[in-house]
């Protein structure tokens, strides 16, 4: 059989896609902080909290509406918490980060366990999954049916990467958001409101990251103890790689759903790979991304100017 | 009836300890260039801030516009009518010009900035006041001066009345402060009102209608603009007679210290920022480095002080080729370095004087890796004696000193020497950038005398009267390359030299 063929088929380049969904919301999310100023080291801890709540949320009222806009709530609070630690109350932002992932896993493995009496996950049996919705058209063209196919919030997804490109760059709060993540002081001097611009940067990325989790659990229709599986960090990378742009941030994206698709398919494809290997794929080209990127960075500012 | 803007009795004292401000009255009329000067520590920053809303007096009260005024803030004082132009800018480097200027106040359509609008209004207002500046540029990309017209237009654009220029000068070649100038008598005949904060005395003769001197925090003198003359003000500020020009003698050129050939430095983006520079420098002589900023003295600096590293040709100190060198080997070959950008390279802000004295010589001063601080201290109570440090104490943050005395300190260091160390070429650079008369006389007396000890000094300075008043040979820096090397030691004119500067051409002749 052959692998090449195998691996380059329609399948896989629709699984690419959804794996890049929750990698890219989280990544718009972390590009908007760091635009203000702030390194989201939360993503992780906000992203498995939407992940729970999109599951309790659609369990207990059997609407998926219910559930997603839950998941967006929840994060967007455990954001808020994050961004009054970190920014109110000063607090180191890699500690009060850490904490917050940390507190995140903790609360909702034993939510979880509180609730279904099972060790680790939660599951609603009657409970609806997000649907697969093809677009007409579209699904029969060859080459691009894999764009079809998918859940609202992959699409969603898409359509955000423009939406925050516009607010970041051409909106006048996006404007404010860059001077105040540029030079905090000087944005202060001109009597912008630094800690509020902080603060709702904070809040919109833990919004996304909601989303994120919605789209990983209501898939799934189950949510599986630290299900979010390092994306957090998988995200923040893709920011930084793409440049602080929303552009760039969805083709790192891309890049790091693509490394997951093709280790999944992989699995199946040779199964005499190592599996260890294979699961450890995306996190090796995050690595490789990131020093490569810096590298590349370093070299252009020249060691001083950093 | 009062004056425009009326300040009375302001009193500021900061940390319990110093007294910058001690009951200083102002009188500012409208429409009028009104100039504070005198020396560094004076007060005349604190009093700027006062008005502009950055700083709260302890005491005292003002008046603007015949209304009680007390900004808690500068966006009070701009709700006021008055803005500050500060030394440090308040830029945003990656925005344009335009939406530096707009920040905080932007037009807008259907939810986005009208960026559209936000252009054309500063190209309105960049024109009227005679300050071309192009809006669409990144502010990372202007120059010093032009980074100056983008903090009046935001002033401007705000509409304030009264516009403090906080030293503007300081870091502007003379053609930009011509343009300034153009710039603020365009806002005075337009009947707005600006405060210049000031050091260079033939920039406040020539554009000031008033003047107040301050020393110690205290008003010490008020003249008109008309007059005053320059002596009486130096006598004002200081508080004594001190020769204003001084002369003095050759420098007497022995073996070649300092030898760069072909010297060649790509910035970020490629292009050559230095480009095949070639000159000696001999013990025992001062070597100009004159040019308007950003013709590459920043990359000369970095490149023989071993900061970045050159692309091509060579750097030698004495016999050894230090192209790729690290400052510590270069240092350890009699290499002293004072870097013109003093808070960045040249001391740690934060730390304490003692820490920045001792950064060089502790290797000396210590048993087993633990530090000698006892004889430290006394080593380094000497120095800043010798050097005429003043600080309010040796653990106070190096940040809290003046910056004359910060470059004195740097100076200290460097040039303290340890047994066995050797000393034979000075690397300096912008050494007097926004210090006061003393300290410059200071430092410029402590060259010649290093000089004539047989030192090699390399002074890379963007002040025409610091290179012409202390070089035995002037070396002329345009776009990247040397293009002449002058006599100095009044061999060669101010005007001669200045042209120099701008056309890039070596001789007198060719430049007219």
């Amino acid at each position: 059989m052959n692998v090449l063929a195998e691996v380059f088929n329609a399948q896989l380049w629709s699984d690419v896609l959804r794996m890049t969904t929750p990698i890219l919301l989280l990544a718009l999310g972390a590009m908007i902080t760091d635009r203000a100023g702030v390194l989201n080291i939360a993503l992780e801890g906000l992203l498995v909290f939407g992940a729970f709540a999109g599951v309790l949320g659609t369990g207990l009222t059997g609407s998926l509406v219910v559930g997603v806009a839950s998941a967006m709530l929840a994060s967007g609070a455990l954001a808020l918490v994050f961004a009054w630690f970190a920014l109110y109350l000063r607090g180191n932002i890699f500690i009060v980060g850490l904490a917050t992932n940390a507190f995140a896993a903790a609360a909702t493995t034993y939510a979880a366990w509180l609730i279904s009496g099972r060790e680790g996950s939660l599951r609603y049996a009657q409970a609806p999954t997000l649907a697969k919705l093809e677009v007409p058209l579209l699904k029969d063209v060859p080459f691009l049916a894999f764009l079809s196919g998918h859940t609202i919030i992959d699409y969603a997804a898409w359509a955000l990467v423009i939406i925050v490109a516009f607010v970041v760059f051409r909106s006048r709060f996006g404007l404010r958001l860059r001077a105040v993540g540029e030079r905090p002081v000087a944005a202060r001097a001109i009597g912008l409101p630094v800690r509020r611009i902080q603060y709702a940067a904070v809040v919109i990325s833990g919004l996304l990251a909601g989303l994120a989790g919605a789209q990983l659990s209501l898939t799934l229709g189950g949510f599986v103890q630290n299900m979010s599986g390092g994306r957090g960090w998988i995200g923040l990378v893709a920011s930084i790689v793409g440049n602080g742009t929303a552009l760039g941030s969805a083709v790192a994206s891309v890049l790091f759903g693509a490394a997951e698709g093709v280790a999944n398919s992989l699995q199946i494809t040779a199964p005499n790979l190592p599996a260890q290997l294979l699961f450890a794929l995306p996190y090796l080209i995050t690595l490789v991304a990131l020093v490569a990127y810096s590298a590349s960075r370093s070299r252009k500012k020249g060691v001083l100017e950093a | 009836m009062g004056a425009y803007l009326e300040c009375r009795n302001l009193e500021k004292t900061y940390q319990g300890t110093l007294r910058a401000l001690q009951g200083v009255d102002l009188d500012v009329e409208k429409g009028r260039v009104h100039a504070v000067i005198g020396e560094n520590g004076a007060g005349k920053s604190t009093l700027a801030k006062v008005i502009g809303g950055v700083v709260a007096p302890n005491a005292g009260e003002m008046r603007f516009k015949g209304e009680p005024y007390s900004p808690g803030s500068p966006r009070d004082a701009h709700a006021a009518g008055i803005a500050m132009v500060h030394q440090h800018f308040a830029l945003f480097p990656s925005l344009t010009v335009a939406e530096n200027i707009v920040l905080g106040d932007e037009p807008t359509r259907l939810g986005g900035v009208d960026s559209a609008r936000a252009v054309e209004q500063v190209r309105a207002l960049s024109h009227e006041y005679g300050m071309p500046l192009d809006p669409r540029r990144r502010v990372r990309d202007l120059s010093v001066g032009e980074q100056q017209r983008v903090e009046i237009l935001k002033a401007l654009y705000r509409n304030v009345d009264l516009l403090i220029l906080d030293e503007p000068t300081a870091v502007l070649t003379p053609v930009e402060v011509q343009k300034l100038f153009k710039g603020v008598l365009r806002l005075v005949s337009e009947n707005r009102t600006v405060i210049f904060i000031a050091h260079k005395l033939e920039e406040v003769l020539e554009i000031a209608d008033d003047i107040t001197v301050l020393r110690a925090g205290k008003v010490v003198g008020r003249r008109t603009g008309a007059d005053a003359t320059k002596a009486e003000l130096v006598r004002l500020m200081v508080g004594e007679d001190i020769a204003v020009d001084r002369q003095r003698r050759f420098g007497s050129p022995g073996p070649e210290r300092l030898v760069v050939r072909d010297l060649t430095v790509h910035d970020a983006q490629g292009r050559p920022a230095l480009d095949g520079v070639s000159f000696t420098v001999c013990a025992g002589e001062i070597v100009g480095i004159a040019g308007v900023e950003g013709n590459g003295q920043l990359d000369l600096e970095l490149a023989l002080g071993g900061l970045v590293e050159p692309s091509g040709g060579s750097v030698l100190l004495g016999d050894e080729d230090v192209s790729t060198a690290t400052p510590a080997r270069r240092r350890a070959l009699g290499l002293r370095y004072v870097p013109a950008d003093r808070m960045q390279w040249g001391c740690a802000p934060k730390a304490s004087v003692f820490e920045n004295a001792i950064m060089q010589c502790h290797r000396h001063s210590s048993t087993a890796g633990v530090l000698r601080r006892k004889r430290l201290r006394n080593d380094v109570k000497s120095m800043l004696k010798r050097f005429d440090v003043r600080a309010p104490g040796l653990g106070a943050p190096v940040d809290t000193l003046s910056g004359g005395n910060i470059q004195k300190l740097i100076l200290a260091r460097e040039l303290t020497t340890s047994p066995g160390d050797a000393l034979e070429v000075i690397l300096i650079s912008s050494p007097s950038r926004g210090i006061d008369i003393r300290g410059v006389e200071f430092i410029h007396d402590l060259l010649v005398q290093y000089r004539d000890a047989g030192c090699a000094v390399l002074l890379i300075s963007t002040d025409l009267d610091e290179v012409l008043a202390l070089s035995d040979r002037i070396g002329v820096l345009f776009r990247g390359s040397l293009v002449a090397m002058l006599p100095g030691q009044g061999r060669t004119g101010k005007a001669e030299l200045g042209m120099c500067m701008l056309q890039g051409k070596g001789e007198a002749g060719a430049a007219a």
